[in-house]
């Protein structure tokens, strides 16, 4: 897994029309919470570099 | 010996019926992680006749998703994520001395608990069909490997590949 977030690394998330449907729940007090449904669309880039820490410019 | 901690089987049971559960919820899409700009996973979720529904996961980069089952890796600190808590419940099901109770393992139980959902998953190895797990799982010889209804070894070539590369012990 260290792969996943390791050093110098460019990891991308991308989502195409991803559907979550979200079950309607009891809350608290037995008050109901309606479902939903979610929709993911799009791109997450994560990228990770090192650099030398203390070095002067 | 592992010194894997001991984990209950009800949170065996927890985990593996909330994994199922959070399959079941993702209804059309799809995902795709790339790393370094190389494709290494795809998910895709495909709405079969009625209820059922299959979701197709296929590992491009299986090495990326390496789990090291290394138990001195235990003694540096407690690990709460969802990969750890995956690999104690593998690591459980090893210890189990009870052949009968392996049968009962994590992945069974998993299995299990995505046929009751209507869930079928296919998990592929750089495109290659290994397993199929769930509601359209058919095993005929696999059954006599997994003792599992809802286990399908497709390519015990393949499985056997993931395996070595997801789970490692160094």
């Amino acid at each position: 897994m260290e792969k996943l977030t390791g050093k110098n690394m460019t990891m991308t998330y991308e989502f195409d029309d991803l559907t979550i449907d979200i079950p309607s729940a009891r809350g608290p007090g037995g008050k109901d919470i309606g479902g939903a449904e979610w929709k993911i669309n799009g791109k997450i880039t994560i990228t990770t570099e090192t650099y030398q820490k203390g070095s002067t410019s | 010996m592992s010194s894997a901690p001991y984990i209950p089987t009800e949170l065996e049971d927890e985990i593996s019926f909330l994994l199922a559960k959070s399959l079941k919820s993702v209804t059309s899409g799809s995902f795709e992680l790339h790393a370094s700009d190389k494709p290494a996973l795809k998910l895709e979720v495909i709405k079969n006749k009625g209820k059922n529904k299959r979701i197709d996961i296929n590992f491009l980069e299986p090495e990326f998703f390496n789990i090291d089952i290394n138990p001195e890796e235990d003694k540096v600190g407690e690990k709460t994520g969802f990969f750890d808590k995956l690999k104690n419940a593998l690591d459980l099901a090893k210890m189990m001395p009870d052949k009968e109770e392996k049968a009962l393992s994590f992945s069974k139980k998993f299995a299990r608990y995505l046929t009751d959902n209507d869930v079928t998953l296919t998990i592929s190895r750089k495109g290659k069909e290994a397993l199929t797990i769930g509601k359209e799982a058919k095993p005929t010889l696999s059954r006599l490997l997994t003792r599992s209804g809802d286990v399908q070894i497709k390519s015990t070539k393949e499985t056997a590949k993931l395996t070595d590369d997801v789970l490692t012990e160094e």
